[in-house]
């Protein structure tokens, strides 16, 4: 106990009471005998009782280091002992000096970091350059002691300023909460500032919360405001809409503030959504942020309400009546719309976004590619087949078959039957089947024996009885027919290569073409041009396959009369004849080179030629029109124009010429995009697969 | 009833209840026996403090016994009852002369009312607030002052 108070300690003390007066009053605090100066100082904080022992002799006297008061207010406080042993090391009086001031002992840093070793409030960096002195033991277990007691108060602390906090939040709650109307934890948690003022770990006073009130009022307003109108607008809705489907009040389901800036919502009802808020805002007006609102007059509002919200479902109700009377066997279909969500917004789309004049039109074209939808859904899957901008079918000759069948994907009509359609495309697909396998079967005919593979695997035969087509060929030999399909098989692809992909040898657009004799109608079916594109197709795959030299070369072949039916072989004269050939073609190349070197203003890089001879070559990659003018030159160097001239070919091909050269001079670094043929044909037929 | 006279003569009849809230009054009663109606004498209160005194004590009346002193509660001095606060409120004279008086008639609860109330007025204050509040002459020579400000760690701005 730091002091006693019984009556009989009193009694005692009670003879030391000084009866002399002050000169500045009849009785004062300076003369308050020790006990009770003491009996005062326990009421204190320590740094009070440092002040007081500045303020005169007496005081100074009463608070020296051995002053009594020290040791109370030090176990007051809940210090650890000073241990006898330390007691001429440290003073309780001195603990408080070090932790009641503010201040480092050796620089003008700012700390209240007292360092209990050192015995000196000292910053971080007086830290580092300060030697501890050698106290004793007992000195330094206090001083351990001082640390964590020191630590534990910092715990403490924060626990106490969380509490505090905590209750000051729930004493601004209980405060809104108690006023009239009540300001419910709802509104206060939307206002921006009220974490703000629940922050400071100050409990609440009338004071402050008149304060608090002050700053939170244009929010709380806010809120308020905010959530009357919408519930205003929540109540018309309602008893507007009554007897309307709820799908059609979707958009209700949403925060109605927000759907200010939704695109779902229909654009006359976000218009009313405005003109209400417009209106319900001017009707709270007057009104301040504590006081009660008015109760909702919602007749004010109805036939209004009436009058917009329903008109998009009764023209949708009048619609959908009309198609009905004028197509009955629609009825599933519109049914459908109602169950399925996404269809349903877009229907509600065009009721609620689309002009009234269009609204019905629009409508019908919805209904008319939904029939056409599920129509094609019935046949095929999602993924093989798209109906927007245009119907395509990713089948070979599906597209076409689906044209040749309009009338039966018309809405107007109820003559649907998806058995007898898909029996339909199944005959369809076989009659191309059996197209295809007449080429195979008119190629395999006429082709020389010398072009088919001889070393294929058993395994790569026992491939070919998989697929659909070789029921009609089984009578042929298998060798001859993996050949030929080997070099046809794109034509029985659909293939969906990018526009802008090279197509130097136009091989993509044979393809296309002969596609298209493929799927062509019975009536105007062709077989004789499909076989004369089939075999020119083939003719080409084989002089690249098979040859793989160039346009140069091919031509000799072609000046031979070589082709895929009479095979490619040559004798020794036909090799040398073929070097020459190949020969001849260089020369006459290099001398237009040359020819151009003499006549060109600026000096053409030594590189020109080698690039002349690829391109006229074909050996580059790009489209067949880039390459018309490298062809017609080609045509004109071949040995056999024995009409040939360096000037008059100069002269003719003078354009193609200076536009190379140009290109080259411009930009001697450019490259073009360069791999030899067979490596774009290869690449073309990885893309097909 | 007990009779009590003050330094000045003044004579105070109080019942028995408000007089043994002072502990030197109530351990007197039982030294002199009760039949005695010989008025006690406080020759070191005035009648005029020894009024207000009484006044206290009369307010007090009713309270029950002072709990046993919890030595693991802090000492604090906010928790003044709004009543207590009203009684505290004189001039500077009268409040030490009643702190004095309580401490003389060994009258715990007053006593107490009386260091809060003067340790709420010095919480806080510089030294130089202090000495304006109770009048008191700053009596250092200026080493003794330097001394005091080393000692106490004291400058201007605390």
């Amino acid at each position: 106990m730091p002091f006693q108070t019984s009556g009989s300690l009193r009694r005692s003390k009670r003879l030391t009471l000084p009866s002399q007066r002050s000169a500045y009053g009849s009785r004062s605090f300076n003369i308050l005998p020790t006990e009770l100066f003491d009996d005062v100082c326990a009421y204190l904080e320590p740094v009070d009782v440092l002040n007081l022992g500045c303020v005169n002799r007496r005081l100074a006297s009463l608070t020296t280091s051995h002053s009594r008061i020290w040791r109370i207010l030090y176990k007051n406080a809940g210090l650890p002992a000073i241990p006898t042993t330390a007691a001429n090391i440290v003073s309780h009086k001195q603990v408080f000096s070090l932790t009641s001031r503010a201040g480092c002992s050796r620089c003008p840093t700012k700390t209240k970091q007292v360092n209990w070793r050192l015995l000196q409030r000292v910053c971080v960096k007086c830290t580092q350059l300060s030697e501890v002195q050698l106290w004793n033991k007992e000195f330094f277990e206090w001083v351990e002691e001082m640390k964590n007691f020191e630590a534990a108060r910092v715990k403490e602390r924060l626990n106490e300023i969380e509490e505090i906090k905590g209750q000051r939040h729930w004493d601004i709650l209980r405060r809104f909460g108690a006023m009239n109307p009540p300001i419910s934890e709802d509104i206060l948690d939307e206002c921006e500032g009220f974490e703000r003022v629940c922050e400071p770990p100050v409990p609440i006073t009338d004071r402050i919360f008149v304060n608090i009130k002050r700053l939170l009022a244009p929010q709380i307003r806010s809120v308020r405001v905010q959530e009357t109108w919408t519930e205003w607008y929540i109540q018309l809705h309602t008893i507007a809409m009554e007897g309307i489907p709820k799908s059609w009040n979707g958009y209700m389901s949403m925060d109605v503030p927000s759907i200010d800036y939704s695109e779902n919502v229909a654009g006359k009802d976000l218009n009313f959504i405005r003109w209400c808020r417009h209106e319900f805002l001017a009707d709270l007006d007057t009104y301040q942020w504590s006081d009660a609102f008015p109760a909702f007059n919602v007749d004010k509002y109805l036939e209004e309400a009436r009058r917009v919200l329903r008109a998009p479902y009764e023209k949708y109700v009048e619609a959908e009546r009309d198609i009905l009377n004028r197509m009955p066997h629609l009825k599933t279909i519109l049914d459908d719309f109602k169950d399925n969500d996404c269809d349903l917004e877009d229907l509600q789309d065009i009721f609620w976004n689309v002009d009234e004049k269009c609204q019905a039109e629009k409508f019908e074209q919805l209904i008319q590619s939904e029939v056409l939808f599920s129509r094609l859904e019935e046949l095929f899957h999602p993924n093989i087949f798209q109906t927007l901008p245009a119907v395509e079918i990713h089948l070979l000759g599906g597209t076409q078959w689906f044209y040749q069948n309009l009338d039966a994907f018309d809405y107007k009509f109820d003559s649907w039957n998806g058995d007898v359609m898909k029996a339909s495309f199944l005959a369809w697909q076989d009659t191309i089947a059996i197209r295809i396998t007449t080429v195979y079967r008119h190629i395999t005919a006429k082709c020389s024996p010398k072009l088919f593979d001889t070393n294929l695997l058993d395994n790569q035969i026992a491939q070919l009885m998989g697929p659909y087509e070789w029921h009609y060929l089984s009578d042929l030999d298998p060798r001859a027919v993996l050949t030929v399909r080997g070099f046809l098989e794109n034509i029985t692809r659909l293939t969906n290569i990018h526009e802008g992909y090279p197509d130097y040898h136009g091989m993509r657009k044979k393809v296309a073409e002969i596609q298209s004799l493929l799927t062509e109608p019975a009536a105007t079916f062709n077989e004789a041009k499909l076989f004369a594109e089939s075999s020119l197709y083939f003719n080409r795959k084989c002089y690249f396959h098979t040859i793989g030299l160039g346009l140069i070369v091919e031509k000799f072949y072609v000046s031979k009369g070589l082709d895929f039916t009479t095979g490619f072989d040559l004798d020794d004269a036909g090799v040398i004849e073929r070097r020459e050939w190949q020969n001849k073609v260089d020369e006459r190349l290099e001398a237009i080179a040359e020819a151009l070197n003499k006549n060109y203003m600026l000096v053409i890089p030594p590189a020109f030629s080698a690039r002349l001879k690829s391109v006229v070559n074909g050996s580059f990659c790009g489209q067949e029109s880039d390459y018309v003018m490298a062809k017609a030159l080609l045509m004109d160097v071949l040995p056999s124009n024995t009409l040939f001239g360096v000037d008059k070919c100069l002269k003719v091909h003078e354009d193609f010429l200076n536009g190379m050269a140009n290109k080259m001079l411009e930009n001697p670094r450019y490259q073009e995009i360069y791999f030899p043929v067979f490596e774009s044909l290869w690449m073309a037929d990885v893309r097909n697969r | 009833m007990v009779k009590i006279t003050s330094s000045d003569n003044q004579e105070f009849t109080i019942s028995k209840e408000i007089a043994n809230q002072s502990v030197l009054i109530k351990n007197m009663l039982e030294d002199v026996g009760e039949s005695d109606d010989q008025p006690i004498p406080l020759p070191n209160v005035s009648g005029a403090i020894l009024q207000k005194v009484i006044e206290y004590a009369t307010m007090h009346k009713d309270d029950p016994p002072p709990a046993p002193e919890d030595e693991t509660k802090l000492k604090t001095s906010e928790d003044i009852e709004e009543r207590d606060k009203e009684f505290m409120q004189l001039d500077q004279g009268t409040m030490f002369e009643i702190i004095l008086a309580a401490n003389y008639l060994d009258m715990k609860n007053l006593l107490d009312l009386g260091c809060k109330t003067v340790a709420n007025m010095i919480k806080g204050k510089s030294v130089e607030e202090v000495r304006k509040l109770f009048n008191i002459v700053n009596d250092f020579t200026p080493e003794e002052e330097e001394q005091i400000r080393k000692e106490n760690e004291w400058c201007e701005d605390r």
